[in-house]
């Protein structure tokens, strides 16, 4: 099919208006959160499942590729049409569908944000609770397709553990609705190889999820350490002591800067790491913990611990934490944002070997991590025009990768494979289970018409 | 053959079941050429691919536990019983991970975690207690009354090894709860009967022991009460870790005493976690249970309280004992829809005058309806109308049903699983992909498979 035809036949599914080829929209849909970019052939914006099923019929039909797309924030590339095609954009898929509170589940369309949803339920007292940094702008379906984290991850788990069911559209524009509003459907477990997908196995246009209930109480607390590694250990002496709170993130002294310098959360800026303790649930017993928890840190040789007195404060102390990418983003034209992540006892040792590589490769690498879960995000800052620099921060990508992965950790804790990992991938994985990942792409889609060249390298 | 398969396992660690007087090996019925008890993961690595190259079938076998569900098989040339997977390979209770072979018992796993440190556990509590090994839990994708606060194996497993029906050997996952590398290959494994692959070892998420348990016991004159504290508990601020309703007949058959037998229903709350919290929250629960006029209130503790849940958990292996002829479902449902599939089967059975335990996770919409019968009546035909019916009601709340347990003769008219969802064709894709010869657990699966 020529492109013109395309085109035409796209505009007979959803009108004019909501199929997009000037120049500038082209150049709009082909970045993401990452280093990569690649434009596609034409941009559209549907409203119904209807309409994504007749664009996904017509472009399998004409073997063209097709890309989904929530706000486009992936960090490794996934929204990037590489081999050019159809993006479909989930702007106009953004209606919550329904607040079912004795279910305790919400259906929500592809393109609902995140924040928009925690919003609607804020009244009935429930939320969502997968808090990836980017829920401000970030889609459900995108949080689904690369199973977002967020710093509660630590105690609620991810987007996996609260997704129960998806209305898909498959390769051959079938609509498919897989799990429902109960648990344990009798199948294989679809859905959940669909969560963290990237996109490659089917196009979700609804979802069911489910609501938890807001704790009776949150105390948010920030630790100051002189010592990353003070810090390191406090984070696994806190978890060892049998303690698992909501949230356990750390930030390292570049990221402090940088988020002084943009946010004023009230980090001090001669630290060189902070801890930020979040406890959740029932208030009887939050005191003696919260108790527990300064005695360890005071072990580990902390410098203070503040306890936030009110919600603006608790609010204060997110801000800075959630705007920590956006603030080091600021510092230099470009950045590569790693997410390797290793069992926690490892990090101590894992943090000091990235701290050498950026010596050796000489480069500006800010740390900040979900430490309770030990998946850790150096950011490596740069100007991509310098072609030496950007050629080390390619390398010292790789070995951090590597020290992970050595460590017994992984490539990815929470941004995907995407374009940018898809090369380390045969690092942690054997060709026989690269092969078994080809199997399973092929039983959903067998002429790789969603999201082609992501995810898994090609057989070579 | 024989010659290859004891070359890999060893003479003594194969069986013929045929010879075996109590018939301790049959699958509705059925008896295997062989039994094999591979001693690692590289013998069951080596009998499948030896297996495969002959086209014969193989049933993955843990304690025997579970082999009574799912549908006739349509083949059973040679089991692999994984008794001999039997090691716990790795434990990093700092990082709150546990590696275990697929044979080994999760009682056995928890023993040893509660001697660990400062003592942890793998936060499942399936049914067969003493007996459920690792494989035949993630395998069937079992669960118990914890699952409220926890979860099931899927939001517990971090890491996998599995063997293909062609032999080769996968690992997926690691050691963290957070990974995204690649797809999340573990979840095929978890609720597949062993269709794609056996399971050689699993590596889970632990927590540390809860510091204080407590559990509420209410009795109450009918289940409306029960499911209507039930909803307010749901809906309030308290954090329980299970929540069952059941009727009075199942503690019957515990032989559990219970001073408050004019009563039909039996709401159960459990807590754990830190002192203050459970304490607090088992004040507030009693009170919040008494204003719903329950017949009577228990608060139970330390043995008390292990039996109890012990009893319920294992009630399905009691009632079988007793009543070798129970048929046995297990519904899902929207939580809110418990009660209706509750009263459903209360008065489908009340009507035919037959005995009934019924269980639920009333937080989680899972039903248990164990039909108790010493001497049945009732032809299959008259079993089928009764099945189909639950079934059709069930399915109008956008739930489903599982016959878990069945005769053989009444098995070969039903699919346990009820017939597939529109979803079928892509498990079929699957599973050409991952099996094309169809020689794991041929048969037992949703839709035949």
């Amino acid at each position: 099919m020529n492109q013109a035809n395309l085109i035409q036949a796209l505009t007979q599914i959803l009108g004019q208006e909501n199929v997009l080829t000037s120049e500038t929209d082209l150049a709009v849909y082909g970045y993401d959160g990452s280093l990569h970019s690649a434009l596609p052939d034409v941009i559209v914006l549907p409203k119904t499942t209807e309409q994504v099923s007749a664009i996904v019929s017509l472009a399998s039909k004409k073997g063209v590729p097709i890309v989904a797309r929530g706000s486009g924030t992936n960090l490794s590339g996934g929204s990037i049409p590489l081999k050019g095609g159809i993006v479909i954009h989930f702007s106009r898929m953004n209606k919550i569908l329904e607040i079912d509170i004795e279910n305790q589940r919400a259906v929500v369309e592809a393109g609902v944000i995140n924040l928009d949803l925690q919003n609607a339920l804020s009244p009935y007292g429930y939320y969502f609770a997968p808090d990836p940094a980017s829920q401000k702008v970030s889609t459900m379906a995108g949080n689904l397709a690369e199973n977002a984290g967020g710093p509660h991850c630590l105690k609620y788990g991810v987007t996996t553990n609260h997704v129960l069911g998806a209305e898909i559209v498959l390769p051959n524009g079938e609509v498919l609705g897989i799990g429902g509003k109960a648990s344990d459907y009798s199948s294989y477990d679809l859905l959940g190889v669909l969560v963290g997908s990237e996109g490659t196995l089917g196009i979700v246009t609804k979802m069911i999820v489910r609501i938890i209930r807001k704790p009776e109480s949150v105390q948010t607390f920030l630790a100051i350490f002189d010592s990353l590694e003070g810090a390191g250990n406090a984070v696994s002496a806190i978890i060892g002591a049998g303690i698992i709170p909501a949230t356990l993130e750390m930030m390292d002294r570049t990221v402090i800067k940088a988020i002084e310098e943009s946010i004023h959360a009230g980090y001090p800026l001669d630290a060189e790491a902070v801890l930020i303790i979040e406890l959740d649930g029932i208030k009887d017993g939050m005191g003696r913990l919260a108790q527990r928890i300064e005695e360890i840190c005071k072990r580990n040789h902390v410098r203070e611990v503040k306890r936030a007195t009110s919600e603006a404060e608790q609010a204060k102390l997110w801000e800075g934490r959630k705007g920590a990418l956006g603030a080091l983003a600021r510092l230099k034209p470009n950045y590569l944002l790693e997410d390797g992540t290793v069992p926690r006892t490892k990090l101590p040792g894992v943090l000091k070997k990235v701290v050498e590589i950026g010596k050796k490769y000489q480069l500006e690498i800010g740390i900040f991590l979900h430490a309770g879960d030990g998946n850790f995000h150096p950011t490596i800052l740069f100007d991509a025009r310098n072609e030496d620099e950007r050629k080390r921060v390619l390398l010292a990508g790789t070995e951090i990768l590597e020290v992970c992965v050595e460590a017994g950790g992984t490539l990815s804790g929470e941004h995907g494979i995407g374009i940018e990992k898809i090369h380390e991938m045969s690092l942690l994985f054997s060709p026989l289970e690269l092969e078994s990942m080809r199997h399973l792409k092929g039983a959903f889609d067998p002429r790789e018409v969603f999201n082609p060249g992501k995810l898994i390298p090609e057989n070579r | 053959m024989a010659q290859t398969l004891s070359e890999i396992v060893g003479s003594q660690n194969m069986e013929d079941p045929s010879s075996h007087p109590a018939k301790l090996y049959s699958i509705d019925g059925m008896i295997p050429k062989v039994v094999l008890f591979p001693g690692n993961i590289e013998e069951v690595s080596q009998i499948l691919t030896f297996s495969s190259q002959e086209r014969e079938s193989i049933i993955p076998w843990g304690n025997g536990t579970k082999m009574g569900w799912g549908n006739i098989p349509s083949k059973v040339d040679r089991v692999v019983n994984t008794k001999r997977l039997d090691r716990i390979t790795d434990c990093e209770e700092e990082n709150l991970t546990a590696t275990v072979e697929a044979g080994v018992p999760l009682v056995k796993v928890q023993a040893h975690l509660r001697g660990l440190g400062r003592g942890y556990f793998i936060p499942l509590d399936p049914p067969f207690t003493q007996a459920a090994t690792i494989g035949g839990i993630v395998a069937s994708n079992s669960s118990g009354p914890k699952r409220y606060l926890y979860g099931t194996a899927r939001d517990l497993i971090l890491g996998m090894k599995v063997i293909l029906p062609n032999g080769k050997i996968n690992s997926w996952g690691g050691k963290s709860v957070k990974n995204v590398a690649g797809y999340d290959m573990c979840k095929l494994y978890i609720g597949s009967f062993g269709t794609l692959g056996i399971i050689g070892e699993v590596t889970f998420r632990l927590l540390p022991l809860p510091e204080k348990e407590r559990t509420l016991v209410a009795v109450f004159r009918e289940s409306r009460a029960a499911f209507e504290a039930v909803s307010g508990i749901l809906q309030s601020e308290l954090l329980p870790s299970a929540i069952e309703i059941s009727n009075l007949k199942v503690f019957e058959v515990l032989g559990f005493e219970l001073s408050g037998k004019s009563g039909k229903v039996l709401l159960a709350v459990g807590f754990e976690g830190f002192h203050e919290s459970v304490e607090r929250q088992i004040r507030q629960v009693k009170e919040r249970v008494e204003s719903s006029s329950p017949f009577c209130v228990y608060l139970l503790e330390g043995a008390h309280q292990d039996r109890f849940w012990t009893g319920l958990r294992d009630f399905e292996s009691i009632a079988y004992l007793r009543f070798p002829d129970t048929i046995s479902c297990r519904v899902n449902v929207p939580i809110s829809k418990t009660g209706d599939v509750f009263r459903l089967w209360k008065e489908m059975m009340d009507e035919k005058g037959l005995d009934l335990g019924l269980r639920c996770h009333a937080g989680s919409g899972i039903v248990y309806a164990d039909i108790l019968m010493n001497d049945p009546n009732l032809g299959t035909e008259e079993w089928f109308k009764i099945l189909r019916k639950a079934r059709e009601a069930i399915r109008n709340l956008e739930g489903g049903m599982v016959i878990q347990k069945a005769s053989p003769l009444l098995k070969k008219q039903i699919d346990v699983w009820g017939t597939p969802g529109k979803d079928f064709s892509l498990i079929q894709n699957l599973k050409a992909r991952f099996d094309p010869d169809r020689l794991l657990n041929p048969g037992r699966f949703v839709g035949g498979i």
